[in-house]
């Protein structure tokens, strides 16, 4: 008998039962295999189901796929009605087989005759499901049984203690975007403790050189490692280097590299992979993950970056999903892979393929429907004492509060008309409350509405959402947890964040073609849902002696129309936060006051630009949409705009305005007298196509073809990294030098200079978005003689022109 | 198009019209151009209430939101003159 947490579980697809690596009370951690058999469930016309048993009872089937048990089971397979049909369910001898399988019966059925369940879930969610244990749980096993020692809903959940170490390896050239060509120089092992306990006793980097332990580095890593033992070993980079690199130099030496415990080597779960997303072309780099240790990289783990390995722990145990597999996936497969855990958690069959149509709209419902979220214009320009107030986490609120699901869209039960004049039914946030509430509403013979604004389509009042029942208990655990936050990125804050996005994508998945349980109708009914609440907010705002300045989708700028004081404002802020809370069911955050706040122009149209603007308040700087935010950006350009902030940031009572355009002008002459080194004016670019296939032979182009010429490759989906040294020479390889021939200092560079115009350019266009809000055009900056206002005056004329 | 949207924004249905207005506004004289980008403004100072309104011509939206701007021009002249009797 064993007792402890489990650190890992995956499908071991040698001996096709489901390996889990448990940190046992003792401190040792050990391997457990456990025979699995997963289900599959097909439904259908009977005589075709008949058929599709018979044929996959023959004996070639199951000499590919290995034995299948087949029964009859009545299943709930969707949400839409809690009457169960009859399915096939077929059981799988070879877990690993699970998706050739269903393509086999998708193909037999012609792709039309089967609706195919329960495929596609990840094998380690599905069995810790299904023994209803998870990540970091505590459980006993006994021979091939699993007991779960911990329940997992609880409010407070333990961060597993975690050792932790990071693995760097170190080339030559020391550049920051490494490649497998470069010289290895060393590796630094780094102990950075244990998850959670902050103790001092942590030993200092162990750093070993590569000339000098040629002949047994890889055991020395090897060594290093297994005397610290970690459970979790931190890369940044280490799917597309660290772990490449050193299985080179492994395999070189006729060895492998064994880092993983009870020296297991490192497998790959997943090959590389170029995808699209949000019109960007993104590299995922081959899966590199451990045995019995837990690999995570942060340099591609969005959620890594996002919440640490705080962050990680919390949405694997959230999900169900193992932490080295849920930091490789996005925020919206986890979203999608949390939906299917409450689908089975329902007992309603997952569907494999979405099987929905959009429902038939004219073109003036999709006119009146296919709408986005509220903007206001802003009004660009500077403004003191401005108030910032959002709606938190407002879409998921609204799925939770107006009952927004697949299956509550238009139901029978609920069905009414805008010249009715019903009740509405708007739910409680709290997930608990809201089923109390579905409960007490379903005895009660009251008529309630629930009529989407615009477009009037409506929600059930009697029914508890699928979707809603998924996202309430993250708002809930969310506002939990931000209650916690003792300081900044503590690891209150860090695991609240990475919810932030689980949240953020549930929206988005009810409009996404592919999502499961997803229907545009939903998408189309929140988004206009979150236009009414927000213009009743502006408009409320407006009776209580507030301008609205501007407004994006969740948040509003307010600024006092009636000279009132501090004592004042705050009071009338407060009872107006509390009126909109009790109108829309939802939270109202005080984001923050600013100071003051610029709302920058268009560059071409001179109006407001949409989510444009810096602001200096209570709680510092909060910057949108200008460069210094872009990563871009070279490094000359982002100090220049933080040095030009700086000067702004008290601009209300100095000359900011005067100081900033200096600045502008004096880097100008450092970048004419060849004072800024071109390490600073290094540009990133996000490659998008392979080289060739570019239409215009843009700098991008030019980069790819200067790398090819020197033996590198950047592959589409990474950044590219480069100088302008002459942006009109004949040649376009000879109009840019990469990154690693300026950090690296090589002949290529004797006699090269930034191209002044261009970066001139780029700095003329970077200090003209800070100081438009000013009334500051780009001839003002470059003719600095002919501004002689200060902020003060300037303020002072531009309101008596009002 | 913007990204997973059916129907244009406002903002580029308007865009689209106005580089449609260019050849009439290319023939103003220049002190009726000045006033054209006036309107233009007036029209862009305020999609959000253009894009409220779900019809599939641009121009009722702009012709409202060019009278808009004009009314409180007009406002603005009656009480400045209000104020110098």
């Amino acid at each position: 008998m064993v007792e402890g947490w489990i650190l890992d579980a995956y499908l071991d697809e040698k001996s096709e039962k489901i390996a889990i690596w448990i940190k046992e009370d003792g401190g040792e951690v050990t391997k457990h295999l456990i025979p699995w058999t997963p289900f599959l469930h097909v439904a259908g016309n009977s005589d075709d189901i008949k058929n599709l048993e018979l044929k996959l009872k023959k004996t070639e089937y199951q000499m590919l796929y290995g034995e299948m048990i087949f029964s009859r089971e009545n299943k709930m397979t969707s949400h839409e009605n809690f009457s169960s049909t009859e399915v096939l369910c077929i059981s799988l001898s070879k877990p690993s087989k699970i998706r050739q399988v269903a393509d086999v019966i998708s193909a037999l059925g012609e792709w039309n005759k089967f609706e195919i369940f329960s495929v596609d879930s990840k094998p380690s969610q599905r069995f810790l499901l299904g023994n209803k244990i998870y990540p970091f749980g505590r459980i006993r096993i006994l021979g091939t049984n699993i007991t779960p020692l911990e329940n997992l809903n609880t409010d407070l959940l333990e961060m597993p203690s975690l050792r932790q170490v990071i693995i760097k390896i170190n080339s030559k050239s020391n550049l920051p975007c490494r490649n497998l060509n470069e010289e290895i120089s060393s590796v630094t092992i780094t102990d950075i403790g244990t998850l959670g306990v902050y103790s001092n006793d942590i030993s200092s980097d162990i750093v070993l050189n590569f000339e000098n332990n040629q002949d047994n580095f890889i055991e020395k890593i090897e060594e290093a490692i297994n005397r610290i033992d970690p459970d979790v070993i931190v890369t940044h980079g280490g799917d597309s280097f660290d772990f490449p690199a050193l299985m080179k130099i492994a395999s070189a030496n006729g060895q492998k590299l064994k880092i993983g415990r009870n020296k297991h080597e490192i497998k790959i779960r997943r090959r590389a992979v170029t995808t699209r997303s949000y019109g960007r072309v993104i590299r995922s780099d081959a899966y590199h993950a451990l045995e019995g240790r837990i690999h995570i990289d942060m340099s591609t783990s969005f959620i890594g970056k996002e919440g640490g390995l705080e962050g990680i722990c919390e949405l694997s145990q959230i999900s169900c999903i193992p932490a080295q597999d849920v930091s490789r996936l996005s925020p919206g497969s986890i979203i999608s892979a949390v939906q299917i855990k409450q689908s089975i958690e329902d007992g309603v069959l997952v569907p494999w393929k979405k099987n929905r149509p959009e429902d038939i709209k004219t073109g003036t419902q999709m006119l009146i429907s296919d709408r986005g979220g509220f903007y206001l214009d802003p009004k660009p320009g500077i403004y003191e004492n401005v108030y910032e107030l959002d709606f938190a986490s407002l879409f998921p609120s609204i799925i939770a509060t107006r009952n927004i699901s697949p299956e509550t869209m238009n139901c029978r039960c609920c069905k009414v008309s805008k010249h009715d004049n019903y009740r509405m039914g708007i739910l409680p946030i709290s997930p608990h409350k809201a089923s109390k509430v579905i409960e007490h509403r379903q005895k009660s013979n009251q008529r309630l509405q629930l009529l989407v604004p615009e477009i009037y389509t409506h929600t059930c009042t009697k029914k508890h959402g699928f979707l809603g029942r998924v996202v309430a208990p993250i708002i809930q655990r969310r506002k939990f947890l931000k209650s916690q936050i003792k300081f900044r990125k503590d690891h209150w804050d860090k695991r609240q964040n990475v919810l932030k996005w689980l949240l953020v994508t549930c929206f988005g998945y009810t409009g996404y073609k592919n999502a499961r349980f997803g229907r545009i109708e939903c998408h189309e009914a929140i988004c206009a849902w979150s236009r009414k609440m927000i213009i009743d907010a502006m408009n409320d705002a407006e009776i209580d002696g507030w301008e609205c300045l501007h407004a994006i989708v969740d948040s509003i700028w307010l600024v006092d129309t009636r000279q009132r004081s501090a004592e004042e404002l705050e009071i009338s802020i407060s009872n107006l936060i509390n009126r909109i809370e009790s109108k829309s069911g939802v939270q109202i955050e005080l984001e923050d006051i600013y100071d003051w706040i610029a709302l920058v122009p268009n560059k071409s149209t001179g109006v407001g630009s949409l989510n444009k603007y810096f602001a200096y308040g209570k709680k510092g700087w909060k910057i949108r949409g200008i460069e210094l935010r872009q990563h871009s950006t070279c490094k000359w350009i982002q100090e220049m705009q933080i040095n030009i902030l700086e000067k702004l940031r008290d601009g209300l009572s100095n000359n900011g305005i005067r100081n900033s355009i200096d600045i502008f002008h004096r880097e100008i002459s450092r970048l004419r007298n060849n004072e800024v080194p071109l390490s600073e004016l290094i540009l990133a670019r996000r490659v998008r196509y392979n080289i060739g296939e570019h239409r215009v032979l843009n700098l991008t182009a030019a980069a790819l073809s200067r790398e090819m010429q020197m033996g590198d490759k950047t592959f589409p989906g990474r950044k590219i990294r480069f100088v302008v040294v002459g942006r009109n020479r004949r040649n376009p390889s000879d109009r840019i030098r990469m990154e690693s021939e300026v950090k690296s200092k090589r002949p290529s560079l004797i006699g090269q200079k930034p191209d002044f115009e261009y970066y001139h350019a780029l700095a003329l266009r970077a200090s003209s978005a800070l100081l438009s809000p000013f009334g500051i055009s780009e001839e003002d900056i470059i003719l600095t003689g002919s501004v002689q206002t200060t902020l003060d005056t300037w303020l002072l004329t531009s309101r008596s022109c009002e | 198009m913007s990204m997973g949207r059916t129907v244009s924004t406002w903002r580029d249905r308007i865009e689209r019209r106005i580089e449609y207005w260019a050849s009439f506004r290319r023939v103003l004289r220049l002190s009726e151009k000045n006033e054209f980008d006036r309107v233009l403004r007036s029209i862009r100072d305020r999609s959000s209430a253009c894009g409220m309104l779900p019809t599939s011509d641009v121009f009722e939206p702009a012709v409202l939101a060019a009278l808009v701007d004009i009314s409180l021009r007009i406002s603005k002249l009656e009480e400045a003159e209000e104020k110098n009797g």
